[in-house]
């Protein structure tokens, strides 16, 4: 079993804020506390939909060599 | 295809604004580096208070959220180098290092830069002649658009003809016509030579080149033989021999003991068409000819092809075309005057820079090629002194290397500092190289050819951007060849030995071929033939000076006489005492 830390959460939003996939706003809480609040952009929403297609595509083929086999 | 080209430039793109960024985020380093405490204490802060809502006891609940949480310095470091310009501050680092290393060994850094300095000036001497003589551009309008004609087995064409091919000329947007003539200029004890170029009316409109101040000559100049003496000066003859005063327009000046009103001064950097050293500096109307040499007129006479015709192409004519029309005319011009005009149908076109045939630039090109080669084994031989001393100093820098090696630099590291010290090093001694350069150059300029060449030649190397370009690359590629092989012997050193017994401790074993011994044998070989070189010239040079020329040359000398009148009766009572 892989064990990953929860704060590795956050070079990942830093490495995807740096690519302009999402956007980050300094808001507040329900408990009024200062938070930092990302939003997906519009390259990163396109980047995400190219990844989902091709994850999908991979399981695809993944399912059809496992039922040919 | 577009689609490559689609995903190419969105690579391009994205690129770019990852770098811009990057460096915005350098910028705001202190901010992302509080914001990224703070988002990470709210993270653990909230987990903490979901803890205590589980019932966890506080020191458990702190506990158990940085568990959660994994390691924090290493994520913050991880973060934090996504953010900085790593490579651009490990640089900026390596250059202070280095920097403080050269200060550190004056004695070693001024040796290299000598070395080197006399390397690269070399190259950059050699270099910013070849590109005077045979690179730059002509200073004028669209030069790709201008075409020389070339009569086939003829000096040039004659006057006459070149007024028939103007008349009846289809391709060219202008036709003009130039040759260059050697003047005297002014009068008496004074009395010097200089360029002149005689030209049609339309010859500045062709090239589409503007005077600095006046104006130029109008194809009213083409009218009657001698009635138009004006000239126009060019800025270096103007800087010269009049201050670079303004009021030179208007005033007259005395070429061949004939008086000619200035009408214009050309701007810096037009130095007419002539490739090489051929720079003329006073251009005046081609139908002054016989005013300035009297009893030579040269205007109608069909078979002295003496006159230099060139053309710039109407928009949308080619070569091929333009070539195919001159031909067409010339060969009717050859019909109708078969005496004086014979073989003027195997006329050809060739863009303007390369007048006078491939085979004298060729040749030319060999000459300079060869004078690359001779100072490039000079550069080489610098390059091999200065990695021998680097060499010697990587020696005593072992134990330097061995202790950062085990504080866990990796080897890469150390050979990027290693190289750009070295290049350090050669941008040293490219700037000393440069110095050099120009003290060279102004010794090249101040060299006269000692035999009579028909015009004054002018060699005029001066460093521009392509020069300190070169030098540039020459001296980063120079870098990189003495800096690579030290480097890589320094770091490859074996890291526990040396850390046991210390940088004197390690004797034993000696390489037979060691890198040191190489470059010793290298640097010997290539100065061998460097002096072999040498010798042979000096060997040719003695042997042309003894080359018999088929007559007595002892007891016999020539002179070239200024006769300072144009009074036909004087030159050839001056002839009879001279040669009575």
């Amino acid at each position: 079993m892989i064990q990953i830390g929860e704060g590795s959460l956050y070079p990942a939003l830093y490495r995807m804020e740096l690519k302009g996939w999402i956007k980050a706003e300094w808001g507040v809480t329900e408990n009024n506390r200062r938070a930092k609040y990302y939003k997906l952009t519009r390259t990163g929403r396109k980047q995400l939909e190219g990844e989902v297609a091709s994850y999908a595509r991979l399981t695809e083929a993944i399912a059809k060599v496992l039922q040919t086999a | 295809m577009p689609r490559v080209m689609n995903r190419l430039l969105h690579y391009l793109f994205q690129f770019v604004s990852q770098l811009w960024r990057r460096l915005l985020s350098l910028l705001r380093r202190g901010r992302h580096e509080r914001e990224m405490e703070e988002e990470m204490r709210f993270h653990l802060e909230m987990q903490i208070e979901q803890n205590l809502a589980a019932g966890m006891a506080a020191e458990e609940a702190r506990y158990d959220a940085e568990r959660q949480f994994g390691n924090q310095t290493w994520l913050k470091e991880v973060s934090r180098e996504m953010w900085s310009l790593n490579s651009i501050e490990t640089l900026i680092q390596d250059l202070r290092y280095g920097s403080r290393m050269l200060m550190k060994n004056p004695g070693f850094t001024l040796i290299a830069v000598l070395t080197l300095a006399l390397g690269i000036g070399a190259n950059t001497a050699i270099f910013s002649l070849v590109n005077t003589a045979l690179l730059r551009p002509l200073a004028v309008e669209q030069p790709e658009r201008l075409a020389h004609l070339y009569p086939r087995g003829s000096q040039g064409t004659s006057f006459p003809n070149y007024r028939d091919l103007a008349a009846g000329n289809q391709a060219f947007s202008e036709l003009a016509g130039h040759a260059v003539m050697r003047l005297n200029f002014g009068q008496g004890e004074t009395m010097t030579r200089v360029a002149g170029e005689l030209v049609t009316g339309n010859y500045f409109a062709a090239l589409g080149v503007r005077p600095m101040i006046g104006r130029t000559f109008g194809t009213e100049t083409d009218g009657t033989p001698g009635a138009h003496p004006v000239a126009v000066v060019g800025n270096g003859f103007w800087r010269r021999k009049f201050n670079s005063d303004p009021a030179l327009v208007g005033q007259t000046i005395t070429l061949n003991s004939q008086k000619f009103t200035v009408i214009g001064i050309m701007p810096e950097g037009f130095r007419g068409t002539w490739p090489l050293v051929i720079a003329p500096e006073v251009w005046i109307p081609v139908t002054m000819q016989p005013a300035l040499f009297p009893g030579a007129n040269r205007l109608e006479n069909r078979a002295w092809g003496w006159f230099d015709v060139f053309g710039r192409l109407k928009p949308g004519i080619s070569l091929a075309q333009a070539q195919a029309a001159v031909v067409l005319q010339a060969g009717r011009l050859a019909e109708t005057y078969p005496e004086e005009n014979r073989g003027l149908e195997r006329t050809e076109l060739l863009p303007l820079g390369t007048i006078r045939g491939a085979s004298f630039m060729q040749a030319i090109s060999v000459f300079a090629g060869l004078l690359g080669v001779i100072v490039g084994l000079v550069l080489l031989i610098a390059c091999a002194n200065v990695a021998n001393l680097l060499l010697a100093r990587a020696a005593l820098r072992r134990q330097e290397v061995a202790i950062r090696l085990a504080l866990g630099a990796t080897r890469w590291r150390l050979l990027r500092q290693f190289l750009t010290e070295s290049i350090l090093l050669a941008f040293a001694g490219g700037v000393g190289g440069c110095l050099l350069a120009i003290w060279l150059m102004g010794m090249i300029r101040a060299y006269r050819p000692p035999a009579q060449t028909p015009v004054p030649i002018e060699i005029n190397p001066s460093l521009d951007t392509r020069t300190l370009g070169f030098t540039l690359l020459v001296s980063l590629l120079a870098g990189v060849l003495f800096g690579l092989a030290p480097a890589l012997h320094a770091i490859r050193s074996a890291l526990v030995p040396l850390l046991k017994e210390g940088a004197g401790a390690i004797g034993g074993k000696v390489a037979r071929f060691s890198l040191r011994n190489i470059l010793v044998v290298g640097q010997v070989a290539v100065s061998l033939v460097l002096l072999i070189c040498a010798g042979l010239f000096l060997r040719s040079l003695r042997q042309a000076q003894n080359i018999d020329p088929g007559f007595e040359t002892e007891r016999v000398l020539t002179a070239s006489l200024k006769i300072q009148s144009s009074n036909q009766k004087i030159s050839s009572q001056l002839a009879d005492f001279l040669f009575s």
